[in-house]
């Protein structure tokens, strides 16, 4: 692969960090960031990328080290952040438009990060069990285990799980209806 | 609302259809922010790293 091509390629997987990045950190502004860092270090290590396996997988294995090494530095102000999206949840989104995050952000910003990767990884980002777990680092068994857990929370944050005895409500209906009209 | 009705119950087919929505709302989120713009200063690094050659430094 040569370089125009592979610069090509990259600016097509932008998209994909991008939302991958910002539903991690739940910033835009370190979103991109991220996304940056993975381009230059993808762009620097482009000799030692092996054609045929497969790039979008190598570009988010990069952005979540760079996440992670991020993170751990700035884990109190991570913790910190995590405490002012907590404390509001519940409020309507026009009554917090400085903070610019959607009820779903807002959720996702709850979850424990490694839930949090697993599921926008496999629910998301159309990645197999298989890649999450060689992203992650860890056993498919223990994605799954993420992925599940971070489902019936996200349903417990965005009040979906209520569902379940009085049949689903509007936003369940919504969601399916949309999901099997297409 | 439903202290007892609203517990995780596991492994029924309302569970699935929660599973679902789930899904379902978190890539119409997700996909809200890919479908953006890819913003300029990304284009703008790639294509000074591209006339470099790599040897940006």
């Amino acid at each position: 692969m040569n370089d125009r091509e592979f610069r090509n390629d990259l600016i097509g997987f932008i998209p994909p960090l991008r939302a991958f990045a910002i539903s991690l950190t739940g910033k835009v502004d370190r979103a991109d960031d991220l996304v940056q860092e993975t381009l230059l270090k993808a762009w620097a290590n482009r000799e030692s990328f092996e054609p045929g396996t497969k790039l979008k997988a190598w570009l988010f294995t990069i952005l979540r080290n760079e996440f992670y090494t991020v993170f751990r530095k700035r884990k109190r102000e991570v913790e910190d952040a995590d405490g002012i999206i907590a404390a509001n949840v519940g409020v309507h989104p026009e009554q917090d438009s400085h903070m610019d995050l959607t009820d779903m952000q807002m959720a996702l910003g709850r979850l424990p990060v490694d839930q949090r990767e697993a599921l926008l990884l496999v629910s998301a980002s159309d990645m197999s069990y298989e890649e999450a777990a060689v992203i992650c680092g860890v056993a498919v068994g223990t994605i799954k285990s993420r992925v599940n857990r971070a489902r019936a929370r996200l349903a417990e944050l965005l009040h979906l799980s209520a569902a379940s005895e009085f049949g689903p409500e509007p936003e369940v209906k919504a969601a399916l209806m949309s999901k099997t009209g297409t | 609302m439903n202290d007892k009705t609203g517990r995780k119950t596991r492994s029924t087919g309302n569970n699935q259809v929660v599973r679902e929505a789930v899904s379902s709302k978190l890539k119409a989120y997700y996909d809200d922010i890919a479908r953006q713009d890819v913003p300029q200063r990304f284009l703008d690094l790639l294509q000074d790293l591209d006339k470099a050659g790599g040897k940006s430094e």
